[in-house]
This record gives structure tokens, C-alpha cells and sequence, in this order.
């Protein structure tokens, strides 16, 4: 049996499941909202032993799972209405953790464990081995040194953006002068700050070794995720630059990602960062490209445990 | 180029880093930097670029360290302390500690790509919880204790029934105290429903350690001779995450070998034995596993 978990309400748990029906397997779906009381996992050494339980008894033995995509670490657990903060919060570590330990050691094909997303945890120790593939990457600083990016900023003519270093979601911003009068905040927090490449958004979802699906993104922004008037088409990379991403999430130990290139007007392409668990159905929705397909062929012809 | 120096990082209490810091300061073969975690990020300043050729870490009270002149680290006990924080509001402790947290990840990776790191943190991901630590061990063929993570009293009560005696504690924790299911815990086994805790059978038998220090290992007692298809494979999975410091565990009981255990580093009551001490000072020194 192939599993889908997730969020309830979530497009790409939705859209594979939808999916997976259409193409008359056996499937079955955990949403997150729904652990630990209605659906129970135990874990178990020797491995065999271990079980989702599911209302009216029913049980599935993890050996008896073939493959698993997942978007577990979107949503909270189950909690009782009368729950404290720290009892939520428990719960919700605490799960996590369960959930996470099973996803990491499971024998059968995970879509993707949750250990190879942990490159995404900091986006500087990203592309030092996305560097490794043959991208270019834009120059950065990690720094709390006030004068240190004052440098920086200077050196590149002024045409520096701003980022989180850690998977906390920001809005890439372009530095400017007036940035300059905050620069003491750094000395409680460290900023990763990386030169201005001008060029063109390509997102591209690698899933597996059986599909490269590439979109150019037409955006002013500085940040085309936020961005509602951009436009996104169809892109074909060429087979080499399609078999360096494929290189690139098998090197990180993804089976699904999503990675953000920029083609200069010279044509070298720069690597920003690997996205671990993509929300590919935007992308989707916009190129008719068939990512999900894909997506449930590789699970459906995984070997299992 | 500056002094060649050795760079431990981590809790100031930490007794593993003042043994090889004592030892590392008494030969004084190195510069030796003892930056303690409470430092960064609002006592210790960092410049890290991309490759480390221009990296510098700026402890607070002591001398600049440039990543081009680190020979080796040793790090462990460290996390960023939210006390020097305190005038934040919680959700800017958490993003700065989480920015934090990061950039020490990247600083740790760029360093290991230059020199000796014992041990880079990304590695220890695999061995984030006690379940994930034994799954380890047991994919490297060593036998390890039975484990059931549940939230069904049913189940716990089963499981007790076909073992000498139970320990239970927090999936989450890898290193919180386990507790025995004596009565008292049995009489409240309720309360696991809220959450699956974890339980395995309780240790018995003799701890015999394997201590790694680079390509090699010690066990202590030395007398101990664990099979050397055990040893191997205690090895192979510390080589696997390139964990030059590390220490396996081990119980015997008769002709019974379990793997209790994988640290990622090794713990002060074995770095006070002069056969491993030795041999993980030099490593540190030489800057080579």
C-alpha cells in the first residue's frame, strides 16, 4: 500500500491522492490532525512489529507499506480541546519526533526523509554543497559584524539582497541606504547577505530520475513567491544543465525537490537554494506539467520494505 | 598566516572539552581556543564567507580566529543560549537562536572542508532521538535492546510481559534520565495516550565501552574482546558519519552482545584514561584522524 500524509486540505497531499486514485491503487491517507488518538503509530524493534492503527481496528503493518510521500511538519497534532499551551506543545514535539524517527529509518521509498531535509536548516551550508554540482552561487557573507556588511555592500556596488540563513521563511530583500542606520542590530543576530544577480527565475522540480520539470518565472520582483502578477511558462534546461538538478537532489538525498535557479543574460546559471518538500502544485496549476503523475509512478513501481 | 589553532567549542562545564582543553593547553604544541556557546551570537563576532579563506571568528576576550589557521575542532555541549537573549521578546529569541543555530551550522561545515572537525553537528542529525540512534546501530547489523514507542497502554503492558524489566522516557529526548516502569508508573500508564512515549528493555549485563578515536577503537574494560565482527561494525557506523570522536556502547550479558548506544563524542570518565586521551589530543594536534 502507498501512503499520502499530511495536512488536511493541503494541495499536494490532495492532488497525489486524487491522483493515485485515478490510477486505481492501493492507498491510504493519514492527515496529521488525525495522531496520535484516531490513527496510533507504533514503532517497534525488530522493525517488523511496528503499526498505524486506525479506528474500528483496523490495522497497517508498516512492512506492509511501500512507499510514502509525505508533508508531515506542516500542521499540528491531535489535542483535546481542554489542552494547555505546554500540553499542545508536547504533543506536538512528541509526535514529531515519532514521526520523523519512523520517516528516517523506514526501509521503503520516503518521499522525502526528513533527515535529507535538514541541508535546508541553513541556507549557507546549502550552497556550499550545491557548489559541489557545478552551479554558480551568489556571492554571500554570514556576519553579526556591522562593518563587516557595511563592506560587503559597498563592494558589490550597492546591489546586495538580504535573507534568513535558516529554513524561517523571509521576503528577499534588496539592501539599501536606509538599511545602513540598522546595521548595529546585527551584533544580536547574524544576517546572510548575498551579491545581486540579475537574470531570470527558473524553478525546477526533480522528481526522482523520471522527470525534470522546469518553469520560467516572468517576475519585477525581488521575490516572485510573493509576487501575483507573475507569469510562469513551460522551460526546457537541456539535457545537461536537467541531469546536473537530478545530480544535485540525489546528491542531498531528495526523491522530490524543488530547486531555484537564475540564468544571467550571459547564460551561467546560479543555484539559490533546494527546497526539500516543494509546493509544486502552484507551479503545476500554471504549466499543466504533469509533476504529480510522476510523482505517483515513482511511488507506485517503488519495491517497498 | 596566523598561529596554527585548535578550537574547542561548547559548554563551559563541559568535563570532555576542560580534559582536552587541560591536556591540549598543558603540551602547548597549538594555540588553543576554548569559545564557550554563550558567546555567539552577542558576545562573539563571526565574518564567514563562502569558502572560509576569509573567515574569522572574534571570541569575546581573546584573540581573532581565522578559519585558515584552525589545525582541528572539537565541539559538543552547545546550543545557543537564550540567557544573553533575555531582553528580546520570545519570538525574536526564537528567530535569533534559529539564525543562530544556522550560521553555526554553515560556519562548522565550512570548517571541516579545511580541517579536522570532531564532530560537525549536521552529521548527529541521524542520531536526533533514541529511536533514530538505535535504527542506526541496528542498520549496521548490531543487535540493540527491544524498543516499542506507543501510545496504547495495551501495548506497553504486552511488551512488559515479554521482557526482564522496562525503561520508558520522551521520544523527543535523546538524553533525558529514563525512568523504570515500576507500579507506580504502571498505575498511571493512562496518561501515555496523550503522546507516543518511547520504551525499551531495561539494560542489564556489563557496559563495555568502544571508544573511537579516528580509524581506531578502544574498549574499555580492555579485556573486554567484544567479537570482532561487533567491533568492526561499531566502527563502520561511527566512520559513516564521520564522527572522529565518538563512543559506542555496549552490554554483555553471557554470550549476549547489545549496542546500547552511539555518542557523538566521547565522555569525560573515558577521556580520563591516559590510552585514549593521549591519542585524542594528538589527533586534535595533527589536525588528522
Amino acid at each position: 500500500m502507498i501512503l499520502v500524509m499530511g495536512p488536511s486540505g493541503d494541495p499536494m497531499v490532495e492532488g497525489v491522492a486524487d491522483c493515485l486514485e485515478e490510477m486505481g491503487v492501493r492507498f491510504g491517507v493519514v492527515f496529521i490532525h488525525d495522531i496520535p488518538n484516531t490513527i496510533r503509530l507504533r514503532l517497534a524493534q525488530p522493525w517488523e512489529e511496528g503499526a498505524l492503527l486506525f479506528p474500528d481496528g483496523l490495522t497497517l503493518g508498516l512492512s506492509d507499506v511501500q512507499s510514502i510521500y509525505h508533508r508531515v511538519g506542516f500542521a499540528n497534532y491531535e489535542v483535546a480541546e481542554d489542552y494547555g499551551e505546554d500540553e499542545v506543545r508536547y504533543v506536538n514535539q512528541e509526535c514529531q519526533a515519532a514521526l520523523g524517527a519512523w520517516l528516517n529509518t523506514a526501509p521503503q521509498l520516503i518521499v522525502n526523509r526528513p533527515v535529507a531535509s535538514g541541508t535546508n536548516a541553513s541556507k549557507p551550508y546549502q550552497i556550499s554543497l550545491i557548489k559541489e554540482y557545478g552551479f554558480k552561487v551568489p556571492e554571500t557573507l554570514v556576519t553579526n559584524l556591522p562593518g563587516s556588511a557595511r563592506e560587503f555592500y559597498e563592494r558589490h556596488q550597492r546591489r546586495v539582497i538580504y535573507k534568513s540563513i535558516s529554513y524561517t521563511r523571509s521576503i528577499v530583500q534588496k539592501m539599501g541606504e536606509e538599511d545602513l542606520e540598522r546595521l548595529e542590530n546585527l551584533k544580536n543576530c547574524p544576517l546572510q547577505l548575498q551579491s545581486f544577480v540579475e537574470g531570470t527565475d527558473v524553478r525546477v522540480h526533480v522528481v526522482g530520475d523520471r522527470g525534470v520539470f522546469a518553469s520560467l518565472i516572468n517576475s519585477e520582483a525581488s521575490d516572485y513567491r510573493y509576487d501575483k502578477k507573475s507569469e510562469i511558462v513551460p522551460f526546457d534546461l537541456g539535457q545537461e544543465l536537467e541531469q546536473r538538478c537530478i545530480d544535485l537532489a540525489d546528491g542531498l538525498g531528495l526523491t522530490l525537490a524543488g530547486i531555484d535557479l537564475r540564468i544571467t543574460p550571459e547564460d551561467e546559471v546560479f543555484c539559490f537554494e533546494v527546497n526539500p518538500s516543494p509546493a509544486f502544485s502552484w507551479y503545476q496549476d500554471r504549466t499543466e506539467q504533469p509533476i504529480t503523475e510522476t510523482l505517483c509512478e515513482l511511488l507506485i513501481d517503488a519495491d517497498g520494505a | 598566516m596566523g598561529k596554527p589553532t585548535v578550537l574547542l567549542y561548547g559548554h563551559p562545564d563541559h568535563p570532555g572539552l576542560q580534559i582536552l582543553h587541560s591536556e591540549l593547553a598543558a603540551r602547548a604544541r597549538q594555540r588553543v581556543a576554548f569559545v564557550t556557546h554563550d558567546q555567539f551570537p552577542t558576545r562573539a563576532g563571526l565574518f564567514l564567507d563562502q569558502d572560509g579563506e576569509k573567515s574569522v571568528l572574534i571570541p569575546d576576550g581573546q584573540e581573532p580566529i581565522a578559519v585558515p589557521d584552525l589545525v582541528s575542532v572539537c565541539l559538543d555541549g552547545y546550543y545557543i543560549d537564550g540567557a544573553p537573549l533575555s531582553e528580546f521578546p520570545p519570538e525574536d529569541v526564537d528567530y535569533i537562536q534559529t539564525e543562530s543555530w544556522a550560521t553555526l551550522i554553515a560556519f562548522f561545515h565550512i570548517v571541516s572542508q579545511r580541517s579536522l572537525v570532531a564532530n560537525h553537528v549536521v552529521l548527529r542529525d541521524h542520531l536526533s532521538n533514541r529511536w533514530s540512534e538505535l535504527s542506526y546501530l541496528a542498520s549496521f547489523d548490531l543487535p540493540v535492546p527491544r524498543v516499542l514507542v506507543t501510545s496504547e497502554p495495551d501495548e506497553v503492558e504486552a511488551f512488559a510481559d515479554e521482557v526482564e524489566s522496562v525503561v520508558f522516557k520522551p521520544v523527543s529526548a535523546l538524553g533525558a534520565i529514563y525512568r523504570e516502569l515500576d507500579q507506580k508508573a504502571f498505575d498511571e500508564i493512562e496518561k501515555i495516550t496523550t503522546a507516543p512515549v518511547h520504551f525499551e528493555e531495561g539494560p542489564s549485563g556489563e557496559v563495555v565501552r568502544c571508544v573511537v578515536v579516528g580509524p581506531g577503537v578502544i574498549t574499555i574494560p580492555q579485556d573486554a574482546e567484544p567479537p570482532e565482527e561487533i567491533l568492526a561494525n561499531c566502527l563502520a557506523a561511527c566512520a559513516n558519519l564521520d564522527l572522529h570522536l565518538a563512543e559506542v556502547t555496549l552490554r554483555r550479558k553471557g554470550d549476549r552482545w547489545l549496542a546500547s548506544g552511539i555518542q557523538g563524542f566521547i565522555s569525560a570518565e573515558m577521556l580520563e584514561e591516559p590510552a585514549i586521551l593521549g591519542p585524542a589530543v594528538s589527533m586534535l594536534e595533527r589536525g588528522q584522524a
